[in-house]
């Protein structure tokens, strides 16, 4: 096991590009673990890192937090605002907090996983990776997904999976409408076992819930002139 | 974008430092709107008597307020004025037909009646917050609550006239700062010229303020006003609408622009963004939460 060497930076009274460099010097110097102090609800920390890197904010971040990344864990103590993990290509980002609306958008790969609830959008246009959220999803969380898997412990807000062209999510609690096309389906085993792996990894007892399985019904794959009221729902 | 920030103190004192929690909080957000900034902030409540500000377009207009003074003079007893850069505060005795501001404006060219209140008093300039707070002041004010704004103009013109917040004319007391576009403004302000309003600006969100004076002053409650916004507005809006007893806030049915809502047992404190919030309350006691879509929220004294 390679050897963990840890670095601090603190991130008050510096530009947020001096915080972004810091932390890719930190790691050029062979830090694997980095430390930011006082990211203070600022937007844009961490983004754009490739490799085995650990990086740790200590409080609440602002927007696109972990942006883009490939590889790295990003680990935030504290809530994070709009598009935490957006575009993330592969590692992990774990938000011990609430986070804002477009949680994990368009991620590639990776788990993005948020302790609370999120707010509108959660996992829009992802395209791969999973999305586990211990608390609630607000309004059209999963619109338009591609591929991956979006799991909710809580809520789901309106309009859940909207538009979603492939991709399964999961809601543990109940869920207030569904979005056009997207269909209700029981769990089978090889769901069960899934939602067990993927929640125990944080802690979470998947069978004290009782999931819904929620996918593309595949209707607006091809228009269908027999089909104007789901066309007309749609966005 | 625009930023908007609001904050509200649940004890009886009525002293909290309202002007400079506001401008802080809205300098952190100036990259959501550098055009202008403004803020409505709420004194402790006259028990006689109205409080006026005045925007004198010219910070040297000496005869501009003894004009002033003079008009409002015609329809009620001014108690006293004072005047910070182009900012008059007048202490009037009343303003029973809602007539003083028009009166004001009319015989006075090129002066504004920016609000008239038992308690508010509004204050707003071109360029960023920090600078009107030093310009007018506001660290020093204390009161019980308030709402500020940074503006990125997009629907009316870049003036101060056309700056949040915006008071509910000729309403006492209610005024807005909102975030978005509303797309129905000008069928909404249709109807409510209608119902005999008038508006002071060509500014979409002046449109709000109106419309939810207009629920109160027919016995509506803060509650209902503006649940009725969230199906009566169309277009993409969070906005804080502030009363002489408090805050209410909504936001529209798409969730389309942020706003965050974080409260202890002294206070609530409103912001677009969490960076606006942690500058002043870095507490980790205190979590911000983001308004769902279809939320309303109020805070009453």
């Amino acid at each position: 096991m390679a050897e963990v060497t840890a670095a601090t930076i603190d991130a008050a009274g510096k530009e947020t590009r001096e915080v972004n460099r810091a932390i890719r010097q930190a790691a050029q110097e062979g830090a694997t673990e980095i430390h930011v102090r006082n990211p203070a609800g600022r937007h844009s920390f961490g983004v754009a890192l490739t490799g085995e890197l650990h990086v740790v904010l200590e409080g609440p971040t602002g927007w696109y937090t972990g942006g883009m990344n490939a590889g790295p864990t990003i680990v935030i103590h504290g809530n994070t605002g709009w598009a935490v993990g957006e575009c993330m290509m592969s590692g992990r980002l774990e938000v011990h907090g609430h986070a804002g609306s477009g949680t994990a958008a368009s991620i590639r790969g990776g788990v993005v996983y948020v302790e609370g609830d999120t707010g509108a959008r959660a996992g829009i246009s992802m395209k791969g990776g999973a999305l586990v959220v211990g608390g609630s999803v607000g309004y059209m969380s999963g619109f338009m997904m591609q591929a991956g898997t979006i799991v909710v412990c809580g809520d789901a807000a309106d309009g859940l999976g909207d538009s979603m062209y492939e991709g399964t999510i999961y809601v543990g609690g109940e869920i207030a409408s569904l979005g056009a096309d997207a269909e209700a389906k029981d769990l089978i085993d090889e769901d069960r076992t899934l939602l067990e792996t993927t929640l125990a990894e944080f802690g979470i007892d998947a069978s004290s819930r009782d999931f819904t399985k929620v996918h593309s019904g595949r209707r607006l794959w091809n228009f269908s002139a027999r089909e104007p009221e789901l066309w007309a729902s749609a966005l | 974008m625009c930023g908007i920030v609001g904050v509200f103190y649940k004890g009886e004192a009525g002293d909290g430092p309202v002007g400079q929690v506001l401008t802080r909080m809205c300098d952190q957000l100036f990259r959501r709107g550098p055009d202008s900034a403004g803020v409505a902030l709420y004194g402790p409540p006259l028990e006689d008597g109205l409080v006026v500000r005045v925007d004198l377009e010219r910070p040297d207009a000496e005869d501009a307020s003894a004009d002033v003074v003079a008009a409002a003079g015609l329809v009620t007893t001014v108690q006293g004025s004072g005047r910070v850069s182009r900012s008059l505060r007048l202490l009037v005795a009343d303003d029973a037909d809602g007539k003083l501001a028009d009166v004001i404006e009319e015989r006075v060219p090129g002066v504004r009646v920016f609000s008239v209140g038992r308690a508010m008093e509004i204050v707003k300039d071109l360029g960023m917050a920090c600078d009107i707070n030093e310009r007018f002041g506001l660290d020093a004010f204390r009161g019980t609550h308030g709402i500020g704004h940074t503006r990125m103009a997009t629907e009316s013109r870049v003036d101060i006239a056309h700056s949040h917040p915006f008071w509910a004319r000729p309403f006492p007391d209610i005024a807005v700062v909102h975030n978005g576009q509303i797309t129905n403004y000008h069928k909404l302000r249709r109807r409510l010229e209608q119902k005999g309003h008038r508006f002071a600006t060509e500014n979409d969100s002046e449109a709000i303020a109106v419309y939810i004076a207009d629920r109160l002053e027919a016995g509506g409650s803060l509650d209902e006003a503006l649940r009725a916004t969230i199906d009566d507005l169309d277009g993409t809006f969070a906005y804080l609408i502030s009363t002489v007893g408090g805050i209410g806030l909504a936001r529209d049915r798409f969730a389309t622009k942020p706003l965050l809502y974080a409260e202890n047992d002294e206070m609530v404190v409103l912001a677009s963004e969490e960076i606006a919030i942690r500058a002043v309350f870095p507490d980790p006691a205190l979590v911000p939460r983001e308004l769902q879509a279809k939320e309303v929220r109020w805070w009453l004294k």
